[in-house]
């Protein structure tokens, strides 16, 4: 079990461990991360992206298999968690919060992480290229690579803008830190725009829930300030929730209004950044002048993926027996990539596909039927600090080929205040564990 | 200890259910009864891939007690089969969670849960603070006005 403590009872430090381990470790890719000596025949499993899909993968499958070597690829060696970074915008939190390390899953659950980027894939071969020139043989690969952030999809709009003044901060980073500063350096009475984009995209509520939290902001700190959703959808998840917190909060569906929600069939169709005029034009080629303009693209599946032949069109088909690529053997996709509907795409359900494949990869090794997939999706999300909401769903298996059933039920509004508070602390407390199961 | 949190937050319910319209909630997808049908059709899911479900937010395989998502890891079997029918059967809206996710899932679900948390070294409450009239100061108050 603590093979720390067993090398060190015979005499063995970790550079002789490596040395013994030799060139067997040496082709899997220095194995010497981690304390535990596998097994030369031990299956090897691959992961692309140390994401929440990534990470939970590499867990779950050790908490099943103590034998089977696990190593993760992964370019950063510090990952933001995403979900919560919507409170980095209003100062709630800050980023460094959010961080967490690949430590306790390298020492505690014996996993390899090599920080290099994925490059290509040698299906025939079963070898993973990585930037850096090292090549990972496997038994099964597992793709988490996160999504495209498509932001060539809006005219005059390119990740440069996006890195620079116009911040999607749609992955928790540096833009969530520029969209922060933005937002509190906006003059008095400014106007901030949020374009929502059209289905699916990471975290379906997201960009209402930022658009809460700036709004409470600045409620507080410059209250002439006005809030401008332009939705790219006619209609968005908790639309049964929000406006009615928007109505107590911010006077929504009034003149006075704070916050205004634009749908599609309204003009809300952002299609075009005049970034000079610091503006956005919509489908029915309306100009929108913004302060502060937070554009969410479209999204797609991961670069590595798609380079790697395993989209077909944007996203990458799965079996959802097992989460299995549709187009290539030996590869399981999960998370943002897949084309899972009617899956959203949630950190929640990207960790629970990893537990599903998971569990099919070690069926699998011991020669098992793969077992029946099932997950849930719980969101938590928050209008403000005083005020929470609660979906739920479940995904039943449907047979082979076919979609997965989803159930849905979403709490409508809620009136009493100890309740709104008790689901604010609910989300809130949820995010800490979360992270806590997915890499502690 | 441990068997507080889980009236307190039945409480939540008898609070305020009239203020709360159950006509606002949104359910959609496939129906319950379909549901249930498609969970006869298949093999049930292990025990280890229905309780991998809950460690989003109770912890990996319920050993995490933040300061209001309780623990599952070692809970007695039975608790745990009677607190889920309690959640499945009432309305949902009396609850955050755990009215709206237990809905789907079929008793011999509930009973294989309960078996594989059951069997979890059990996780003590480590602080006070956990104490629902501790986390959210206001809440005792309001209880009482409610009352």
């Amino acid at each position: 079990m603590d093979n720390k403590n067993l090398n060190k009872k015979a005499g063995i430090t970790r550079r002789q461990m490596l040395r013994i381990l030799g060139a067997g470790a040496a082709s899997y890719g220095l194995f010497g991360a981690s304390s535990k000596a596998f097994s030369k025949s031990a299956a090897h499993i691959v992961i692309v992206g140390g994401g929440i899909g990534g990470a939970a993968a590499a867990k779950y499958l050790r908490l099943l298999n103590a034998d089977v070597k696990i190593t993760i690829v992964e370019p950063k060696s510090q990952y933001i968690f995403c979900p919560g970074s919507n409170e980095v915008l209003p100062g709630w939190v800050t980023l460094e919060d959010l961080m967490v390390t690949y430590s306790t899953l390298k020492s505690r659950y014996h996993i390899n992480v090599i920080h290099d980027k994925a490059a290509t894939i040698d299906y025939d071969k079963k070898q993973l290229k990585l930037e850096k020139g090292d090549i990972l043989s496997y038994h099964k690969l597992i793709v988490s690579p996160g999504p495209t952030h498509n932001y060539e999809a809006i005219d005059g709009f390119n990740d440069t803008l996006a890195e620079g003044d116009f911040p999607s901060a749609y992955t928790a980073g540096r833009q969530t830190m520029n969209l922060h500063n933005q937002l509190f350096s906006m003059k008095k009475g400014g106007t901030v725009i949020i374009s929502s984009p059209e289905d699916p995209y990471r975290c379906p509520p997201a960009p209402y829930e930022r658009a809460s939290y700036i709004t409470a902001m600045l409620k507080e700190n410059n209250p002439t300030a006005k809030v401008l959703i332009l939705d790219s959808k006619n209609d968005f998840i908790f639309s049964n929730v929000y406006p009615v917190y928007w109505k107590d909060r911010f006077g929504y569906g009034t003149d006075q209004s704070m916050i205004e929600w634009v749908p599609r069939k309204d003009g809300g169709q952002v299609v075009k950044l005049d970034a000079t005029n610091h503006s956005v034009i919509t489908a029915d080629g309306h100009v929108h002048k913004g302060d502060v303009i937070n554009i969410i693209p479209p999204e797609k599946a991961g670069q590595f993926a798609l380079q790697n032949d395993l989209s077909e069109g944007d996203w990458c088909p799965v079996d959802f027996l097992d989460f299995s690529s549709f187009k290539q053997d030996h590869v399981y996709v999960i998370g943002d990539s897949v084309d899972g509907d009617p899956m959203p795409k949630t950190g929640y359900i990207a960790s629970n596909q990893a537990r599903v494949v998971a569990q099919a990869i070690n069926d699998e090794l011991h020669g098992r039927e793969v077992g029946t997939p099932f997950i849930i999706n719980d969101c938590v999300a928050m209008a403000g600090k005083d005020y929470g909401m609660a979906l739920s769903e479940t995904f039943r298996y449907a047979g082979k080929g076919k979609k997965l059933g989803e159930h849905y039920h979403i709490l409508g509004p809620e009136s009493n205040k100890a309740k709104q508070i008790i689901r604010q602390q609910v989300a809130e407390n949820w995010q800490r564990t979360f992270r806590k199961d997915i890499f502690e | 200890m441990k068997k507080l949190l889980f009236p307190l937050l039945l409480i939540t319910g008898s609070l305020s259910s009239s203020n709360s319209l159950a006509s606002d909630d949104m359910i959609g997808g496939i129906t319950l009864k379909k549901n249930f049908e498609l969970a006869k059709q298949f093999p049930m899911p292990s025990p280890w891939l229905l309780a991998a479900q809950c460690s989003a937010c109770h912890g990996t395989f319920g050993t995490e007690f933040n300061d209001i998502i309780p623990p599952l890891a070692g809970m007695d079997k039975q608790e745990f089969i009677d607190k889920m029918q309690e959640y499945k059967t009432q309305d949902a809206s009396h609850f955050i969670v755990m009215g709206i996710i237990t809905q789907p899932l079929t008793d011999e679900e509930i009973e294989a849960m309960a078996g594989f948390f059951a069997k979890q070294k059990a996780v003590p409450l480590r602080h006070k603070k956990n104490h629902m009239d501790l986390v959210v100061p206001e809440w005792a108050k309001m209880k009482k006005e409610a009352e």
